[in-house]
């Protein structure tokens, strides 16, 4: 079947590229750019045939393809970040293509080259409006909660927001949280966090790039309403065996990597928490949390440009209280995944992925009254194929397809006291086309994303078809305006109290049978452009039309009603980001102005996560080439929050139809204001880190001290309504780090 | 230095932040509101109201009031047509004591017989607290019918669940059909009468069976004119009122049972009762998902509930 499908698209697509494939009279350049040191591909590396007007990035996996290059003799260059750039002396004849390999060596970083003059990660994202690339370096550069971590660091993203310090669960343009599709490889990963969010499964050094759509996201990207974080992971050095260990006061890490007999590579990280122990030693808390992660891939670089893997990670996070009052929850994370990349005809390049993932989480209420025993799981087998069509006229076509198949189990027991099971089983299916094009100053990007899953279980009508649009104009010099739009579909959501200050067992289910998958229209509008060679900018402003959501019932009555129905939102905003660095010192702020609402049974308020406004500040100091200071400072504004404003003694008139009532007391039952009118107060924080770089050979390393929380604000975590306990998020946290690499 | 001068820019703006902590109070603006519980019934001529206040505990624990907020000295007053009844203070005994002591204070009328179909409206007017209003329609006389009662003066004679007609009258929102089996049994030469629920269903789950008892629900017709009756109709599985019988038998002894009666009741609630009491009880849904705990009431600002059931009944001879 997947053959089948494939094989039409091509089919489709080189009927429609016939006219353009006649005219070639060129012949193709086509490579692999990698690390020479490690022989890992560099993704967003430029490859430049000197002296013409011809080039291209490197894909995701390394891979570049030149179309139509006259004959003649040239000189190729490729350069990335990091690395030098490389020359190759190429004579080109007409007829078959030419094959032309780089191997960049690295080079000491400067980090105004990352936030600043990246031109390769540029020209991929200069066609879209909410874009943003992330490497290890710019990972690296974030000041972390002790360890480097993906979803931290995306945090400082305009657009994104976060509702605590302890959770990584992000926000994206005013969309909840489970409305991000979550990527490694293309393996969809559900829940991608450890205990309380605190970090997010991956670690960051098993993380090559990372592509951050917070908005109007392309073809092939679907399922969800508000963005993709697409991870690809490192392959593993090819040349030498290598070794970091990692050791700080919450976890401890170890990962080897190395080749194997031929082209193949693996690499093993592993990840142990040491939470308990810090915190009751230092912060004098008992926190019962333990996690642990294990990623291993195996690589085998093909003939040419082919690229396989065979990749398996799992997690665990376990948090377990001696408090029989304290419920315990658990969840564990599994999926294995083969990943197959290359060119299946000269100008088809085809990334496929199949996989298998199991998310489980429990939460037992042991003697707490309050909550009771609850499950979820969510198992996926899917096979995902999108395929680039290169052409003469470096027009580029995508298209592919995506199978997967969902099973989505929540066990609990409900407000009545009856055990309940919701399953569900089903086909995810979707099929995309896109096309790019330069037609001068403009570049279009532009498809349409099928949804076939609602088309044919759903009975869904034309909202199925999603059309997606990128266009970018180039006004003056390197300033440009650009416009997005998209729509997107989602079957399957989170269900938890939309009362509660916050959240820690979310359940994946369905969109309840009857009601309309969620749906969202994206409009964005932005320009960006250099004011001075060192100072970048970029000036964004998004709606969004949620034309329908998943919401409570807030007219159920009886069983007659169902628990949840469709209600619509909307989300408007403008974000800004300036870069500024020149070698001394970068500076990087993003600012978020954003409202975002929610209408259901003719009421509208505030989700939980609308934040008005949200500023990140970083600025990195390089004071010499081994040793940096770094600031960052983040400021939002009030979360939305439903006061309590009383009680009252309600009589539930259980024995009404069986006598009388008048002799009850009734229960306290909270009153509650208008939902979430009011607000918390303003979040704030500052955190500070040194690093310094060292070399004894053969081994080189990093020490780091971070401090969080620099000037010890008390930011509202949660509290407790019942006894007004108020948990504040991280306090002064100082710790030290240290990296060995062998 | 000097290009160190943004990296110091912003440590010392967000340094002057530093000393920013502010004060958080979860708790909004309370103002004292009155809560209001009235059920108008027909089953009986003595009404009650019970009328008290919402409360602010001084800290966050609602458990540290133990004293009931009772509103003193308020004219309770129901009006039907140009017909008002005036409700006196009493006090009533408490079902549990443990928070607040013996007895509920409370207003009652009495003699007061209710009238169906008829539309009654509450005022309450206290120096304390102000005025509030609410009004209630009475669901009007039902009526019930019993298509196949042959089945209960002989089960094992018939391969059918026995089917009620319950007839519904326009204001009723909701409405509850119970079965009762009225009995005598011996004890030590004397018989003594017993009233004995009928469940609707038996689930057997292999381990012990457990009996299904009827929930209020909601009607499904739709009223079509204000004197109109509306069927509905009830099932009670053969297998359950079978069950029954047997444990019956079990425990008392054929020789020691009389069997006299079915009574059927059929209580006919209004939409502002039927609405509030499945709020209160998890929506009456033992397969909802949802977590939350929302509120109703009909007292505009207030809480509580101002309703109304009529209740009606009848018999069929076992003998």
């Amino acid at each position: 079947m997947e053959r089948g499908c494939l094989r039409i698209w091509v089919g489709v697509l080189l009927l429609l590229g016939i006219p353009l494939l006649l005219l070639a009279q060129g012949t193709d350049v086509r490579g692999v750019v990698s690390d020479s040191a490690s022989g890992e591909r560099l993704p967003f590396a430029n490859v430049v045939v000197v002296g013409t007007s011809r080039g291209a990035a490197t894909n995701i996996q390394g891979f570049y393809l030149v179309p139509n290059v006259p004959p003649g003799a040239y000189t190729i260059s490729a350069s990335s970040i990091g690395y030098e750039t490389k020359r190759r002396n190429v004579v080109i004849e007409a007829g078959k293509p030419v094959v032309v390999n780089f191997e960049l060596p690295p080079k000491v970083v400067e980090f105004s080259e990352i936030v600043v003059t990246d031109q390769a990660k540029r020209e991929l994202t200069e066609i879209s409006t909410s874009i943003h690339l992330l490497d290890q370096k710019d990972v690296r550069i974030v000041p972390t909660t002790i360890q480097e971590d993906i979803f931290r660091s995306i945090r400082i993203l305009p657009g994104i927001v976060s509702t605590s310090d302890v959770n990584s669960q992000f926000y994206v343009r005013g969309g909840a949280g489970d409305q991000n599709l979550i990527l490694l490889d293309g393996i969809k990963i559900y829940n991608p966090y450890h205990a309380f969010g605190i970090f997010s499964i991956f670690d960051s050094d098993i993380i090559k790039t990372t592509e951050v759509y917070t908005g109007a996201f392309p073809p092939g990207f679907g399922g969800r309403l508000s963005s993709v974080v697409n991870m690809t992971s490192r392959d593993g050095k090819q040349k030498e065996i290598f070794g970091k260990a990692n050791l700080n006061f919450l976890s401890t890490k170890l990962q080897v990597e190395g080749p194997v007999i031929g082209e193949a590579t693996w690499v093993i990280s592993g990840r142990k928490s040491l939470f308990s122990n810090t915190f009751r030693n230092f912060l004098r808390k008992d926190v019962p949390l333990s996690f642990y992660d294990l990623f291993a891939k195996v690589t085998v670089q093909g003939s040419e440009h082919s690229k396989y893997g065979l990749q398996a990670f799992t997690s665990g996070d376990d948090l377990r209280s001696d408090n029989l009052n304290e419920p315990d929850y658990s969840w564990r994370n599994q999926a294995v995944g083969f990943v197959a990349a290359g060119l299946i005809q000269d100008r088809v390049f085809i990334n496929a992925v199949g996989y298998e993932n199991n998310f489980i989480a429990k939460r037992e209420p042991k003697s707490t009254s309050m909550l009771s025993a609850a499950s979820t799981r969510v198992r996926e087998v899917g096979v995902k194929a999108n395929a680039t069509l290169y052409t003469d006229t470096h027009d580029l076509y995508f298209f592919g397809f995506e199978f997967s198949f969902p099973s989505l189990e929540y066990n609990l027991t409900n407000n009545f006291g009856v055990p309940r099971r919701l399953f569900s089983s089903f086909v995810e299916t979707s099929t995309w086309l896109r096309y790019q094009t330069n037609l001068g100053n403009l570049l279009l990007d532009g498809g349409l994303h099928i949804d076939l899953s609602s088309l044919l279980d759903r009975e869904a009508g034309f909202e199925v078809f999603q059309p997606r649009l990128n266009l970018s104009y180039l006004l003056i010099d390197n300033w440009r305006a650009k416009f997005s739009y998209g729509r997107f579909n989602q079957n399957i959501i989170t269900v938890n109290n939309e009362d509660d200050v916050i959240s820690i067992f979310d359940a994946w289910i369905r969109v309840p049978i009857g009601l309309k998958p969620e749906q969202a229209d994206h409009y964005v509008a932005g320009i960006d452009g250099n004011i001075i060679p060192a100072l970048s900018t970029s000036f964004q402003t998004y709606y969004k039309y949620y034309s329908s959501l998943v919401s409570y019932n807030r007219d159920k009555v009886d069983a007659l009603d169902p628990d949840y129905v469709n209600s619509t939102g909307k989300a408007f905003g403008f974000e800004a980001l300036i870069r500024y660095g020149v070698p001394l010192v970068d500076v990087y702020v993003a600012y978020t102005l954003g409202w975002t609402t929610i209408t259901a049974g003719g009421f509208t308020y505030y989700p939980r996560y609308d934040r008005r406004h949200n500023l990140n500040m970083l600025a990195v100091a390089h004071v010499t080439d081994a040793f940096d200071l770094t600031v960052r400072w983040e400021l939002g504004s009030g979360f939305p929050f439903t006061q309590s404003v009383g009680y009252y003694d309600r009589l539930n008139l259980g024995n009404i139809f069986g006598g009388q009532y008048v002799g009850e007391t009734g229960l306290p039952y909270s009153i509650l204001g208008e939902k979430n009118k009011a607000r918390l107060p303003a979040y704030h924080r500052m955190d500070f880190s040194a690093s310094y770089r060292f070399q004894v050979a053969p081994i080189s390393g990093s020490l780091g001290l971070h401090i969080i929380n620099v000037y010890d604000h008390r930011n509202v975590f949660y509290f407790d309504r019942k006894t007004g306990q108020q948990v504040n998020m991280l306090p002064f946290f100082p710790s030290l780090t240290l990296n060995l690499e062998y | 230095m000097k290009r160190l001068v943004p990296f110091w820019i912003v440590l010392v703006a967000a340094g002057m932040l530093a000393s920013c902590d502010s004060d958080f109070n979860p708790k909004g603006t309370y103002a004292e509101r009155m809560v209001i519980y009235s059920i108008l019934m027909t089953r009986t001529d003595t009404q009650y109201v019970r009328l008290y206040t919402t409360y602010d505990p001084p800290a966050f624990d609602p458990l540290e009031i133990t004293e009931d907020r009772v509103i003193r000295n308020a004219t309770v007053v129901v009006r039907q047509g140009a017909t008002s009844v005036q409700f006196r203070d009493t006090v009533v005994a408490r079902d549990d004591p443990t928070r607040y002591g013996e007895t509920v204070p409370a207003y009652r009328a009495y003699p007061f017989s209710i009238v169906g179909s008829q539309t009654y409206s509450l005022t309450i007017e206290s120096p304390s607290h102000g005025s509030l209003t609410a009004t209630t329609t009475m669901p009007g006389k039902g009526d019930i019918t019993v298509l196949n009662p042959f089945v209960l003066r002989s089960p094992q004679s018939f391969n059918e669940n026995i089917i009620v007609s319950p007839r519904i009258t326009p204001p009723a929102r909701g409405f509850l059909l119970r079965m009762y089996m009225d009995i005598e049994v011996r004890f030590n030469g004397t018989w003594f009468p017993r009233r004995v629920e009928v469940p609707k269903e038996v689930v057997d789950t292999g381990e012990k069976r457990r009996f299904v008892y009827p929930q209020l629900v909601r009607r499904t017709t739709v009223p079509t004119s204000a004197a109109s009756l509306n069927a509905e109709s009830v099932v009670f599985t053969r297998s359950a009122y079978e069950a029954i019988l047997q444990e019956l038998f079990s425990d008392y002894g054929s020789e020691n049972l009389r069997f006299s009666k079915i009574v059927l009741i059929l209580t006919q609630v209004d939409a502002n009762l039927y609405v509030y009491y499945n709020v209160a009880n998890g929506f009456q849904d033992e397969f909802s998902i949802r977590t939350d705990q929302p509120d109703y009431s009909n007292i505009q600002g207030g809480f509580g509930v101002f309703g109304a059931m009529t209740e009606d009944s009848t018999s069929i001879s076992l003998q």
